[in-house]
C-alpha cells in the first residue's frame, strides 16, 4: 500500500506507570477516509498528537507521506490540517480574524474565497468573535481552519462532535469531497454510524492497543448475525438449537432470537423442522460489532 | 448537605492567595515601623506638606499615626483590593468565560444566594488576610519604637477592611454590568486608582479638593482611627456604601444573563451599538479575507502584540504619568528633600546613586524604584499566558500543529512581547524628558535616557525566565510562583542590602542591582549594567526554546520534566503495560 499514514511499534507512556499506545503499527493508504474507532481513554487522540508532533513517542516512530512525524515535524504539519478534539480558539478574534491568523501560518496558499464559500456551506458567520460562538459553530470554525489550505492529510478528531444532524451530513460531504480530490483523511470517533457512513477501512483501538483493522463490510460480514424466529405455538426447547456458532440469546411471546456465528444454514433447517412461522436475518450494525469486540475482549 | 458551599469554596480558593498576601503586609508592617524609626527627627520637614498630610491620612506625616497611616494603611488596602479584585473576577466573569458558572448557577440554589456567598467568601479571606496583618504591626510598632496602642492598630484595620470590601463589591459590580473578566478587572482597577489619586492629590489642588467625599479613601482615613477621634457617622457612610454597593451587584447579577451578552438589558439604540462591535462590522456574508500573502512567523509576532498591547499600554501610561508627575513635583519638594540629603533609607532605597534632592535621585526614589518591577511582574505574566496559559485553554495545541518549528513559534511569542513591552517602557522617556523641560527641571536626557532603556534588560530577564520556568515546568501556578518569588526576591535583595551590610555583597546576584536606573541615570551607558543581563536573558531564552522543543505540549502528567530529561531514551525502547489507561483519547 502506497501509505499516507504509517506507524510502527509506535508507543506513548506517561511516567512509568501510564500506558496511553501501546505499539501501534498502523497504515493508511493515500486518498482514503479511515475511521479510528474506540472509547474515550482508548488513545485515539493521543496517535494525532504524535502524528503531529505534539508530544513524543517513547518507542517507535510514525511518518506520514514518507515524513517522519518528528524529525520532519514541520514538513508533516505544513501536509497536515488537524482539528483537535476539543476545539479552542482565540476568544477575542473574530471567524474571520481566526481563518486570516491561521491561515497566515500556513505554507501552502489559501484560496480566500473557497474559504468563504466553505464557511456558508457549513452556515458559519465569520463576523463572530470566537469567544461567543456556541460549541457546534466553534467546531465548525476548527474544521474551517484544518480544511483551510487544502492540505493532503486531515486528522480530525472526533469532527461531527457538536454538529446537528444535518451538519454532520455536510461534513461528511466534505470529507468525501477531500478524499475524492486525493487527500487521506484519518479520524477518530466513537460514533458508529458516522464510520459506517463514510469510512472505507476502520482501525479499533482499546486501552492502546489496536486490536483490529480492516474495511467496515468486512467487519460487518465476519461477525455474528442475528436470528429473529417467531413460531405459533410454544417453541421448542433449548435443546433443539444446540447447534455449531448458534447461541440463543433471548425468549419471549413466542419468539427466540439468536446470534449465529458463521453459516446460518444449520440454523434454518432446524427452525423449518420446528414449525418456524416467521424468520427475519440481518447483519450488526458496526455498533453491535464494537460491542462484541469489546465483550470478547474483556476488561483489559 | 455542607453549609454555605460556594462561601467555604470560594474561601478554599483564597487560601494561597491570602497566605501570599498577608506575608506580604507582613513585611510592609515591619518595614514602615523600621523606617520611621531611621528617619526619626527628620521628618519633621515634611511637617507642613499639604501632600504628605494627604498621605498621612490627615496628620502630619512626622508623628507616628500619620507615617503609619501614610505606610501602611494606605498601601496595605491597595494590595489587599488588587487582591480581592482578581479573586472576585475570577469567581464570577472568570468562571463565566470558561463556562464553569452555567454549572453552578444549574444547581438548586438562587442567583443572589450563589453571589452572596461568592462575595461572602472573598470579603471573609480578605478580611482574615489583613487582621493577620495585625500582629506584625503591632511588633513592628514596638521595634520602631511608635508609641500606639495595640487596639488601635485592630481599629485601624478595621476602617482597612471595610475600604477593601468596598471596592471587592465594586468589582463584583462590574463583573455584572461587562462582558468580560478584563472589562471588569479594569472597571474596577479604574475605580480604586480614580479614588487613591483624588484623596492624595486632591490635597495638592483646590480644583480637586472639594472632589475627595466621592472617593472612599477619604472616608477611611488611617489616622483618626489610630488617634481616637474618628467621627463614627464616616465609619457608618463606608459601611452604608458598602451595604449599597454589594445589593447592587446582587441585583444586578440576578437580572443579567449568563454567557451570552453578559450585562444587563440595555436599551434599543444602546443595545444596537453594541451588538454591532461584537458581531463585526461586516454584514454576514460580505467578509473579505486578507490571505494575499504569507506572513509566517510575523502573523505570531503580531499576534503576541495584539494579545498584550491594551494591558502593557496601561502600564506604560501609568508608568509614564508616575515618572512625569515625579519629576513635575520636584521642585516643590527641591527644598523639603535638602533634609534628606544624608538619609541612610533614601539613599539605600536609591542605591548608591544620586542624594535624594536631586532630580536624578529623587526620580530614582520615587519612580526608578517601583517602575522596573511593575514592568518585571507584567513580563512575567505575559510569559506564563504566552505558553502556560494557551496551553490550559487548548489554542497552544492548534498553533503548534502549524507548519513551523516549536523553536520558531516560542521565538515569535518571545519576540512579540520584548517589543511590546520594550515600547511601553520607552513611552517613559518622552513623558519624563518633556515635563523635565516644561517644569525646568535640570535632568540629563543621555542619562534620562540610559536609566529608562535600562528597564528593557531588567524586563527581558524576567521575561525570558519565566519562559524557561513554564516551559519546564508546564504549570501555569507552579511558575508563576517561582517567577514571582524570583522577581520579588532580587528586588527585596536589592532593597535591603541598602539597609543590611551584610547583604552588599550578596546583592549583585539581583537583577536590579545591574539595572539599577539610580546609577545609570548619573552614570549613562555602562555595557557591563546594560549588555550583561540582555547576554543572560538571551541565554535564558535559549535554553527556554530548547525546553519548548523537547517537551510534550498540553498533556495532563506530572511526568514532565523527567521524561523531557530522559528523552534520549526513547527510540527503540520496550514498553510493557503497567497500569489501566491512558491520558489521550
Amino acid at each position: 500500500m502506497d501509505a499516507a499514514v504509517r506507524t510502527e511499534g509506535l508507543s506513548k507512556t506517561y511516567g512509568d506507570t501510564v500506558l496511553a499506545l501501546d505499539h501501534l503499527d498502523l497504515e493508511v493508504g493515500r486518498g482514503e477516509i479511515f475511521g479510528f474507532l474506540g472509547p474515550n481513554g482508548a488513545g485515539k487522540s493521543t496517535t494525532i498528537r504524535l502524528l503531529l508532533d505534539l508530544i513524543r513517542p517513547s518507542a517507535g516512530r510514525a511518518e506520514i507521506l514518507g515524513k517522519d512525524c518528528q524529525r520532519d515535524s514541520v514538513e508533516v504539519r505544513a501536509l497536515t490540517g488537524y482539528l483537535p478534539g476539543d476545539v479552542r480558539l482565540y476568544d477575542r478574534l473574530s471567524g474571520q480574524q481566526t481563518v486570516e491568523f491561521f491561515g497566515s501560518l500556513r505554507r501552502r496558499p489559501v484560496k480566500p474565497d473557497r474559504v468563504v464559500a466553505l464557511a456558508e456551506r457549513l452556515d458559519l458567520d465569520l463576523t463572530r468573535r470566537a469567544g461567543v460562538l456556541s460549541k457546534g459553530n466553534r467546531q465548525k470554525l476548527g474544521l474551517l481552519v484544518a480544511l483551510l489550505d487544502q492540505p493532503p492529510v486531515l486528522l480530525l478528531d472526533e469532527p461531527t462532535s457538536g454538529l446537528d444532524p444535518l451538519l454532520q451530513h455536510t461534513v461528511w460531504e466534505v470529507l468525501r469531497e477531500e478524499a475524492e480530490r486525493g487527500a487521506t483523511v484519518f479520524f477518530s470517533s466513537h460514533v458508529m454510524s458516522e464510520v459506517e457512513e463514510i469510512c472505507e477501512r476502520v482501525g479499533i483501538l482499546r486501552d492502546g492497543r489496536l486490536v483490529e483493522v480492516a474495511p467496515v463490510s468486512d467487519l460487518k460480514g465476519r461477525s455474528v448475525r442475528r436470528v429473529i424466529a417467531r413460531f405459533g405455538d410454544t417453541p421448542p426447547g433449548t435443546a433443539a438449537f444446540r447447534l455449531p456458532g448458534v447461541r440463543e440469546v433471548e425468549r419471549h411471546d413466542g419468539v427466540v432470537e439468536f446470534s449465529v456465528d458463521g453459516d446460518i444454514g444449520g440454523l434454518v433447517q432446524a427452525l423449518a423442522e420446528h414449525g418456524v412461522r416467521d424468520l427475519e436475518s440481518r447483519a450488526p450494525t458496526l455498533d453491535e460489532v464494537m460491542r462484541a469486540f469489546y465483550e470478547e475482549e474483556g476488561p483489559a | 448537605m455542607r453549609a454555605l458551599p460556594i462561601l467555604m469554596q470560594t474561601l478554599g480558593g483564597m487560601r494561597t492567595r491570602s497566605i501570599v498576601t498577608a506575608i506580604a503586609l507582613a513585611l510592609l508592617a515591619v518595614l514602615a515601623s523600621l523606617e520611621y524609626k531611621e528617619l526619626g527627627d527628620s521628618l519633621q520637614d515634611l511637617a507642613g506638606s499639604a501632600f504628605y498630610t494627604a498621605l498621612g491620612g490627615g496628620a502630619d506625616i512626622s508623628t507616628p499615626e500619620g507615617f503609619l497611616s501614610a505606610y501602611y494603611f494606605n498601601f496595605a488596602p491597595i494590595i489587599v483590593i488588587v487582591v480581592g479584585i482578581f479573586a472576585s473576577t475570577s469567581g464570577v466573569a472568570g468562571e463565566e468565560a470558561s463556562g464553569s458558572l452555567d454549572l453552578l448557577l444549574a444547581q438548586p440554589m438562587s442567583r443572589v444566594s450563589f453571589v452572596a456567598q461568592r462575595m461572602g467568601g472573598v470579603a471573609v479571606g480578605l478580611t482574615l488576610t489583613l487582621l493577620a496583618g495585625v500582629p506584625f504591626l503591632a511588633w513592628g510598632v514596638e521595634l520602631g519604637d511608635i508609641g500606639v496602642e495595640a487596639w488601635r492598630l485592630l481599629v485601624a484595620t478595621g476602617g482597612s477592611i471595610l475600604l477593601a470590601l468596598l471596592f471587592v463589591g465594586v468589582a463584583y459590580l462590574a463583573c455584572a454590568l461587562l462582558p468580560t473578566r478584563a472589562e471588569a478587572g479594569m472597571a474596577a482597577g479604574g475605580a480604586l486608582l480614580i479614588a487613591f489619586f483624588l484623596q492624595t492629590l486632591g490635597s495638592t489642588s483646590e480644583a480637586i479638593e472639594p472632589l475627595r467625599v466621592i472617593s472612599p479613601f477619604h472616608w477611611a482615613e488611617g489616622t483618626p482611627l489610630l488617634t481616637g477621634d474618628y467621627p463614627w457617622p464616616r465609619l457608618g457612610a463606608l459601611m452604608g456604601g458598602n451595604l449599597l454597593v454589594y445589593g447592587a451587584a446582587a441585583w444586578a447579577f440576578n437580572r443579567r444573563e449568563i454567557a451570552g451578552a453578559g450585562r444587563l438589558p440595555l436599551p434599543g439604540p444602546i443595545r444596537g451599538l453594541v451588538k454591532g462591535r461584537e458581531d463585526g462590522a461586516h454584514a454576514r456574508g460580505a467578509v473579505r479575507l486578507r490571505l494575499h500573502g504569507r506572513f509566517g512567523l510575523a502573523a505570531v509576532v503580531r499576534r503576541s502584540v495584539r494579545a498584550w498591547a491594551t494591558p502593557v499600554l496601561l502600564v506604560s501610561l501609568a508608568a509614564a504619568a508616575l515618572g512625569a508627575a515625579v519629576v513635575a513635583l520636584y521642585p516643590d519638594f527641591r527644598e523639603t528633600l535638602g533634609e534628606f540629603a544624608d538619609s541612610e533609607f533614601f539613599s539605600g532605597f536609591a542605591g548608591s546613586g544620586a542624594a535624594i534632592n536631586t532630580p536624578e535621585g529623587f526620580l530614582a526614589v520615587e519612580y526608578f524604584s517601583w517602575v522596573p518591577v511593575i514592568f518585571a511582574v507584567l513580563a512575567f505574566m505575559a510569559a506564563a499566558s504566552s505558553v502556560a496559559g494557551e496551553e490550559a485553554g487548548g489554542t497552544l495545541d492548534l498553533l503548534a500543529a502549524q507548519p513551523h518549528g516549536r523553536r520558531r513559534l516560542l521565538a515569535g511569542k518571545m519576540l512579540g512581547l520584548a517589543l511590546i513591552l520594550s515600547a511601553g517602557i520607552a513611552l517613559s522617556y518622552p513623558a519624563i524628558i518633556l515635563t523635565a523641560e516644561g517644569r525646568g527641571v535640570d535632568l540629563p536626557a543621555g542619562g534620562t535616557a540610559w536609566a529608562i532603556f535600562g528597564m528593557v534588560p531588567l524586563t527581558l530577564l524576567h521575561l525570558t525566565f519565566t519562559f524557561l520556568v513554564v516551559c519546564l515546568l508546564r504549570d501555569r501556578f507552579a511558575a508563576t510562583v517561582i517567577a514571582a518569588t524570583v522577581t520579588a526576591g532580587g528586588y527585596l535583595l536589592e532593597f535591603l542590602a541598602g539597609f543590611v551590610g551584610a547583604l552588599e555583597g550578596v546583592q549583585k546576584i539581583s537583577p536590579y542591582y545591574w539595572t539599577d536606573g539610580s546609577i545609570l541615570i548619573v552614570e549613562g551607558f555602562d555595557p557591563l549594567r546594560f549588555l550583561g543581563p540582555l547576554v543572560i536573558a538571551l541565554v535564558l531564552a535559549l535554553l527556554a526554546l530548547e525546553a519548548f522543543q523537547r517537551r510534550d505540549l498540553a498533556v495532563a502528567s506530572p511526568f514532565g520534566l523527567r521524561d523531557m530529561v530522559s528523552r534520549s531514551a526513547w527510540r527503540g525502547g520496550e514498553l510493557q503495560p503497567e497500569a489501566e489507561g491512558g491520558s489521550g483519547g
